[in-house]
């Protein structure tokens, strides 16, 4: 037996205990929190956010005027049309001799109304060494990244991005009458993870700048001529930037100098801590939004971000779906209007409808995309044929051959 | 969506599972597969011919199973409408028994050499192919001897498919039927009972 | 029948049983009867065979437990012929040649019987002329196959030269089938008919089953034909004139005549053969007259003298007396009859002779059929054996048709009686024997066994059945063809004149047309006279 679950679960009944006195503690600061929000006032915020620049140690979104308002679900044009993409990808697998990966990606183009159809398809894309499977910089070309890990994750989202910007293209090109377009990704559009420190600029301005933000771009100009909004979504988001907010307004001081007020004070027990210490965005929105309804928009403030997103700044709202608090994402020039806003909040509450919880067209398109464990192992014996077929011995290490092959 | 008549036009769909006896189609339509023992051909030149033994509709996925989504539609029809992916993720394949090929133009009624190759057009037969098998008839006692469920039902269907599709073959119900009495000539029940589904009309 | 028919296969058989035939789809059973013809192809012969048994089958046995939907017309239709199929049991009697050369052979009994899934197919008329021959080849045309218009013939050539019988329970047509024989052997010009006309129907008018006058043989063949009587008021009252009245002397009964009387005359063993102690006594010729004439009491010193019973003799003389009161018997001594009769069949003519009020009397019939028989045989014998082979020199063939014939070839009297000699020598003194009878269990087996060709009607008991069919191959099978034989115009035909046995329906008689056919062909056309001139020529 591999796992010992008997101890494993000693350990989670030990676990267990521990939490049952953190949600009574959790219980008590979400209410903290909820009073917090009670008494906004958008200037008094706005104010200490502005002063608290570059002191205050969380960055909380730029909040709208009512945060803790519910907007009902607007309704739904007969006519429209989702388009979902989602990817998954064979990382390099360093077993085999060759550093290739695959990202495939699928996209369900659903049409309701009249005349509806529907339209599922994936696109498998291999990188293949030399130069597809690294980064450099075009300054010198010595400067190398192998492409995985998260860059691979970023190259990924990149080919959603792109592909949804060629279908919401063709859409447009295609309908003599068109009809609304909501193009959907599953996941953030803050690919925050390129902008840690270490990242090199050149990875940076090829993957976010000229991959993901060029194809939204894209998607912006095809927007100009046709009613195409594009959103993403999060389920189950454990993000808590809303929270971050909470905790802005929960400071006594006037100005939020972390360091220097509560610099020595321990995690938990800072003033902030007490409407806010362990809270997700999600928990204080479930609190605040009916079901079906959504929040107001809030601006994402990540100031790494800014430089890069420009028009392309990311904004957010929580929708209560019914079935869980998700968030839905929308780029700047999108969420302008208060109309494509309304669009997304219905569309995507329709699709979770139908979806069972999670919208039908991102669920499609990950089953489009979606690579089995079976299909995975298939694509390395297809790399495996080509190779040996073309007198390239495949050796594999050994323990890989130990997880292929169990033997007694 | 509708079921096809017996002018259906020529494609119905790809061979997408082949072996001696029989081969399995993929209709290019969901809920496209032709009435059970429809006549059928597989193959452009020297074509395949079968019955359609066996039609089913399910996931293209087998690990996705469909899930109830009409609660609160006015319509059957409505459930497709609005959720237009079904007819993407769900597909109709239907089984034919095989029952004979097309050699240098010539329409033998046993099993060919070998089964139709995958990815072979699957379309409806001309009333002179209809023609050729009703007459025939070759093929029952291995339709009656395949042991399905639903052999008997098969059998019925093709006579009654051949009588609908070939009214000017007035005699054509009694010599089936006689051709099947000779078959099954001692188990009478089995053959009144396929006798009963030829009705007269 | 132009079209060959086919009514099914062989699916079983065996030479001893027969073949069993799958009848196809459109062939119902009730569309076959037993005794019909059918032609079986097999894969080197073709056999003639009759058909003797006719079943339903199924090849499903449950079927008759669990009954189908059979007011469904549709699941009658798939069923009848497929499931459930008429069979028919066919006894191949015949190997007919496929070839030319097999042809020449002509038809020999089957000693095979033709393999598995051979055709069976509905015999054409063709099949029956090749089996039986056809009219052109000499043959008589005596009716149909059952079910077929084609002309079924029997070979004449044959037919004389062996005695030959008719039998049916009475209202079978016996009498019509006999005339019919007679006609054939009349137009054929083989043989010389004598026929005791017992019940006057054969010379001049008879009268059908249904009651209708019809020619008789006098009036279609003229002059060919002379008619004898017994009685010549019946004849006058029946309107015409008989060639000649017949009558006999004392001196022409002989004690052997008595001794067939026995038992019409209900006489004792011991009494009739006092007759032979007379005959001894008086000498032959003399001795009735002599025994009539005598008085009691001489007859009782006779007794003593030829040492007889003196009460069997009386009681022989008191029968004796009933034959002195038939008018044609008289003491005088009177035109030889059988003579006259010997000279016109001699000349070729046929003579019937009819016994007017004395056919009721069976007495009267069978001494003058014994009478005139004896004599005849008696003449024929010895011109037979005068001719020493001369062929030229030889009497025509006679036929001579007795009616009640087990009267005279019981197996008690047929050892005694001339009928019962003829019978078993056969032809070798050209004489032959036409039998008609309606209780051939009552004819001596050996008798039976002697004749040639048997045509037998109807028959009313399981013993004349026997008796009829005693020594035919397959007899069990054509017990029950002849039990089903319509009682009208229907007989089994077997023996010598036939390659196999065969049911006939028989032509029809009385009609305008049949008269035509078979009446003297001389008149109609030229060939025939070339036939009545052979007739005569030799003579």
């Amino acid at each position: 037996m591999a796992l010992d679950l008997e101890r494993t679960a000693h350990q989670l009944d030990t676990m267990m205990s521990g939490l049952k006195d953190f949600s009574s503690v959790q219980t008590d600061r979400l209410g903290e929190s909820l009073n917090l929000l009670e008494g906004f006032v958008q200037e008094v915020f706005l104010g200490k956010l502005d002063t608290s620049s570059g002191l205050f140690q969380w960055t909380p979104p730029i909040f709208p005027e009512s945060p803790s308002k519910s907007i009902k679900e607007p309704s739904i044009p007969v006519d429209y049309s989702v388009v979902g993409v989602d990817g998954s990808h064979i990382d390099v697998n360093r077993h085999i001799p060759v550093d290739c990966f695959l990202i495939n990606t699928g996209s369900a183009y659903l049409r309701y109304g009249a005349a509806s159809e529907a339209h599922l398809s994936s696109s498998p894309k291999l990188f293949v060494p030399p130069d597809e499977t690294v980064i450099s910089d075009p300054n010198n070309p010595h400067q190398l990244l192998q492409i995985q890990g998260t860059i691979l994750g970023a190259i990924r989202a990149v080919k959603e991005m792109e592909t949804l910007a060629m279908h919401l293209k063709n859409e447009e090109l295609a309908n003599s009458e068109p009809v609304p377009v909501v193009g959907l990704v599953d996941g953030t559009l803050l690919l925050l993870d390129l902008l840690r420190p270490g990242i090199p600029d050149f990875v940076i301005d090829s993957v976010l700048t000229e991959g993901f933000l060029g194809a939204l771009n894209d998607i912006k100009k095809t927007a100009e001529k046709s009613e195409i909004v594009v959103a993403s979504y999060i389920s189950l988001p454990g993000s808590d930037e809303i929270i971050d907010g909470v905790r802005m307004l929960a400071c006594p001081y006037t100005k939020s100098d972390c360091l220097y007020h509560c610099g020595d004070i321990k995690k938990g027990t800072r003033p902030c801590d007490s409407a806010s210490e362990g809270l997700l965005d999600r928990d204080i929105m479930s609190s605040l939004l009916e079901e079906g309804g959504r929040s107001e928009l809030f601006k994402s403030n990540f100031h790494v971000a800014r430089n890069y997103y420009g028009d392309n700044e990311i904004t957010f709202f929580y929708l209560n779906t019914g079935y869980e608090i998700a968030r839905v994402e929308m780029p700047a020039w999108a969420s302008e209007k208060r109309g494509n806003i309304d669009l997304v909040h219905a569309v995507v509450m329709e699709q979770c409808r139908k979806g069972g919880g999670y919208p039908t067209a991102l669920m499609e398109a990950h089953e489009q995309a979606v690579i089995s464990t079976s299909d995975r192992q298939y694509f390395l014996n297809l790399v495996e044929e080509v190779l040996e077929r073309n007198g390239i011995e495949f050796t594999t290490s050994q323990k890989d051959r130990s997880k292929r092959l169990r033997w007694l | 969506m509708s079921t096809p008549s017996y002018e259906y036009p020529f494609r119905i769909g790809e061979v997408i599972e082949s072996d001696t006896n029989e081969f399995t189609t993929q209709c290019y339509e969901l809920y496209g597969a032709p009435s059970l023992g429809t006549l059928v051909k597989a193959g452009e030149t020297e074509p395949v011919y079968g019955v359609v033994s066996y039609s089913h509709t399910s996931g293209l996925d087998p690990t996705r199973r469909p899930i109830a989504r009409g609660e609160g539609l006015a319509s059957e029809d409505l459930v497709y409408d609005e959720n237009p992916q079904l007819n993407r993720l769900l597909t109709t394949n239907f089984k034919t028994t095989i029952v004979g090929f097309k050699f240098s133009s010539q329409i033998t009624t046993y099993l060919p050499p070998r089964p139709p190759r995958i990815h072979s057009f699957v379309s409806q037969c001309e009333n002179t192919e209809i023609l050729t098998f009703a007459k025939s008839l070759d093929f029952m006692s291995s339709i009656l001897g395949a042991n399905l469920p639903q052999s008997d039902d098969v059998a019925a269907a093709f006579i009654r498919y051949a009588c609908q599709a070939l009214p000017e073959e007035t005699e054509l119900r009694v010599e089936s039927a006689k051709r099947l009495a000779s078959l099954l000539g001692n188990d009478t029940r089995r053959l009144e009972g396929i006798l009963r589904r030829i009705p007269n009309d | 029948m132009t079209e060959v028919s086919k009514i099914g296969v062989v699916v079983a058989g065996s030479l001893g049983e027969g073949v069993k035939v799958r009848l196809n789809g459109t062939t119902s059973v009730e569309d076959i009867k037993v005794g019909s013809n059918v032609v079986i192809q097999g894969q080197e012969n073709r056999f003639f065979g009759v058909v003797t048994d006719i079943a339903l089958e199924s090849s499903d046995p449950s079927l008759q437990f669990n009954l189908p939907d059979v007011s469904d017309r549709f699941i009658r239709d798939a069923l009848s012929g497929t499931s459930a199929y008429g069979a028919i049991t066919v006894e191949p009697m015949l190997t007919i040649g496929i070839d030319q050369y097999s042809d020449a052979t002509g038809p020999m009994p089957s000693k095979t019987i033709p393999t598995h899934f051979s055709e069976v197919l509905e015999a054409t008329e063709d099949d029956i002329n090749s089996v039986f021959g056809s009219e052109a080849d000499g043959g008589f045309w005596i009716g149909s196959p059952l079910d077929m218009e084609a002309k079924l013939c029997l070979d004449l050539d044959e037919m004389v030269k062996r005695s030959n019988g008719v039998f049916g329970k009475s209202g079978t047509g016996k009498t019509f089938l006999t005339r019919l024989l007679l006609i054939g052997i009349l137009q054929s010009g083989k043989a010389s008919n004598l026929i005791f006309d017992m019940h006057n129907e054969y010379g001049w008018k008879g009268t059908s089953e249904s009651n209708y006058d019809v020619k008789g043989l006098k009036q279609l063949f003229g002059s060919k034909v002379s008619v004898f009587s017994m009685d010549s008021e019946s004849a006058q009252r029946r309107g015409f004139i008989p060639d000649h009245v017949v009558s006999f002397g004392y001196s022409d009964i002989t004690p052997e005549d008595i001794q067939l009387l026995r038992e019409t005359l209900d006489l004792t063993s011991v009494a009739a053969d006092a007759a032979y102690s007379l005959e001894a006594h008086f000498g032959p010729k003399r001795w009735f007259r002599a025994f009539i004439g005598m008085s009691g009491e001489a007859t009782n010193e006779l007794a003593s003298e030829i040492n007889v019973n003196s009460s069997a003799l009386a009681a022989l003389r008191r029968r004796l007396e009933r034959l002195t009161r038939f008018d044609f018997v008289s003491n005088d001594n009177v035109e030889d009859s059988a003579e006259m009769i010997l000279q016109r069949l001699n000349s070729g003519q046929h003579v019937v002779l009819e016994f007017g009020k004395h056919g009721n009397n069976p007495t009267a019939y069978m001494l003058v059929a014994n009478i005139l028989t004896r004599r005849i045989y008696d003449r024929y014998q010895r011109q037979k054996e005068l001719a020493m082979g001369d062929k030229l020199a030889e009497p025509p063939n006679l036929v001579i048709t007795i009616e009640e014939a087990h009267r005279f070839l019981s197996s008690s009297m047929s050892g005694q009686t001339i009928f019962g000699t003829i019978a078993r020598e056969m032809r070798k003194y050209n004489v032959t024997l036409l039998v008609v009878d309606q209780r051939p269990s009552d004819i001596d087996e050996e008798v039976m066994s002697q004749i040639g060709t048997k045509v037998s009607c109807l028959l009313d008991s399981g013993r004349d059945v026997d008796s009829v069919l005693s020594g035919v191959s397959g007899n069990r099978k054509l017990r029950g063809v002849l039990a089903r034989l319509e009682s009208r115009q229907q007989a089994l035909i077997f023996g010598h004149s036939v390659p196999m046995p065969v049911v006939v329906r028989t032509r029809d008689y009385g009609s305008a047309k049949s008269y035509s056919e078979l009446g003297d062909v001389g008149g109609v056309n030229g060939d025939s006279s070339k036939a009545l001139e052979d007739l005569f020529g030799p003579s």
